[in-house]
């Protein structure tokens, strides 16, 4: 189970930025300028229980990826508490870490170990990431010869095999072709039949009406409403729940 | 916790990709102590003539001492500038790559030395009892490098030309801690600033150890081991202080 409490997160922006040391010691000689608070995050609060698929979704920077981040135990919040019980494991792109001028199986061990996972772990599943990936022929080839969407395969697969109690997925539903998507959600929905916890942000509105539990809105860092996917999506796009209505009826007409 | 799979992987992938193609690669790296020795040999006994017994291996000492601490913090500089990405997105510590970044330069640190001892025994010289003393200062001298790379990357992050301030802070240390000279050079007013700087007492002690096999005296093995304390456990809060805002930066 995943908590967050009143989590906030302010940043401040000058309104000259002084990246240099060289301006900062000039910045201390001439007048104080004034630094503009702003809220990437205010006020959020929310739960997420066990084995359960929570989407988040939002504009682009209305905060989901700052949200992920601190759930995430990557950047802490400026004020606010998030509480989760067992591993919480990040993944806010995929292959990070993955160089080109790396084999498949280097890119494979790195990446493994940047995810936490012990050298032994990752020989025992090894075959199966490649199998996954669909990309067996290759162990041996350079990363820079594969396609995009084969590196991206691989790393999805390599992800998945971490161990973790609740995962954080930004934007992965990009992913590969259909086919590999629908691998994707079975491999997504397994996990939730183990009683992890999977939180998932989408700029597609299908993938979080078909497979979350429950769904929230983040508008200009704040909580617009947390829901049922199809309520929480009717507030942000109902155009795409009308759509699928429409296409719903057809189906049913020709039938 | 430290995750030693991970730092392997991470030593093996930047060792790979660094001196991929060039096998020649690391044995520059290698070479550079020597070619630091030639040109400060050169200078320093035929233009200023300077009156010091076995200058050559004492310059070489020195030279390899102070190599390893200039490596380190750059290596580990440049590495949480290359794994920008891995850092903003993962909750991998910035301590990991620093630790994994001064792997290689303790490497060439361990084969350079090897090196000295080589020419060491050969020219007819040997080690004493007192060797023990200078595998402690080594393990000092990568704890203090180590420490000050922490600190050292903070503001790498927080700002842009920290590494042109930086390049001249190197240049003064350098003229500033007795490699090419002896500390009887220094007036005895000026000595005991020179002596709080742990990279000056590291490599007087190691001459001191090495070439004339003597141990400095307790006192002193108390101040140096004093001194790199508070540096570690400074640095090491320092950076626990900065982390944070580190993780905003990146």
């Amino acid at each position: 189970m995943i908590t967050a409490k009143k989590i906030s997160k302010e940043y401040y922006i000058p309104h000259i930025r002084k990246t240099t040391l060289f301006e900062k010691l000039l910045s201390l000689v001439r007048e104080h300028r004034k630094m503009e608070k702003f809220y990437a995050l205010k006020d959020i609060s929310f739960e997420v229980q066990k084995g359960e698929i929570f989407g988040i979704i939002g504009k682009n920077g209305s905060g989901k990826t700052t949200l992920l981040k601190i759930i995430g135990g990557i950047i802490p919040p400026t004020t606010g508490t998030v509480t989760a019980t067992g591993k919480v494991v990040p993944f806010l792109d995929l292959g990070i870490g993955f160089h080109p001028e790396l084999t498949a199986r280097e890119n494979i061990y790195l990446y493994g170990a940047i995810m936490g996972m012990s050298r032994e772990q990752i020989t025992r599943e090894f075959k199966e990431i490649l199998r996954f990936a669909g990309v067996e022929r290759f162990a041996d080839m350079k990363l820079k010869h594969f396609s995009a969407g084969m590196a991206m395969r691989l790393a999805f697969s390599t992800m998945i095999r971490t161990a973790f109690d609740a995962i954080i997925l930004d934007e992965v539903f990009a992913v590969g072709d259909g086919e590999f998507q629908k691998k994707c959600m079975i491999e997504l929905l397994k996990f939730k039949k183990q009683g992890k916890t999977i939180i998932i942000t989408s700029h597609a509105m299908d993938p979080i009406m078909d497979f979350c539990d429950r769904a929230m809105l983040l508008e200009n860092g704040t909580v617009k409403i947390i829901g049922k996917p199809r309520d929480v999506v009717m507030a942000y796009d109902p155009e795409s729940v009308t759509k699928r209505r429409r296409l719903r009826k057809s189906a049913d007409s020709i039938i | 916790m430290i995750d030693v799979n991970l730092i392997k992987e991470l030593v093996k992938t930047d060792f790979k990709l660094k001196y991929y193609g060039s096998f020649l690669g690391f044995f520059w790296s290698l070479l550079k102590p020597f070619l630091m020795l030639g040109i400060l040999y050169y200078v320093f006994t035929y233009f200023i003539k300077v009156q010091i017994e076995n200058f050559a291996l004492f310059l070489l000492l020195g030279i390899i001492i102070w190599n390893y601490f200039v490596d380190t913090t750059y290596d580990s500089m440049n590495a949480i500038t290359g794994k920008r990405s891995i850092l903003s997105k993962t909750k991998l510590s910035p301590a990991i790559i620093v630790v994994s970044a001064s792997i290689q330069p303790e490497i060439t640190l361990f084969l350079n030395l090897v090196v000295f001892f080589l020419i060491f025994f050969f020219s007819g010289h040997a080690i004493g009892m007192e060797f023990y003393y200078f595998i402690i200062l080594m393990a000092l001298l990568m704890l203090t490098a180590t420490a000050i790379s922490l600190v050292l990357i903070f503001f790498h992050v927080r700002f842009m030309d920290f590494r042109h301030i930086w390049d001249v802070f190197i240049q003064i240390l350098f003229w500033a801690t007795p490699i090419v000279y002896n500390l009887d050079y220094v007036s005895l007013n000026f000595q005991r600033w020179f002596l709080l700087n742990p990279i000056a007492r590291i490599i007087v002690d190691a001459r001191a150890v090495i070439l004339y096999n003597t141990l400095p005296e307790p006192k002193q093995m108390m101040i140096t081991l004093i001194i790199v304390f508070i540096i570690s456990v400074g640095c090491y809060y320092i950076y626990r202080m900065t982390r944070n805002r580190m993780a905003d930066l990146l």
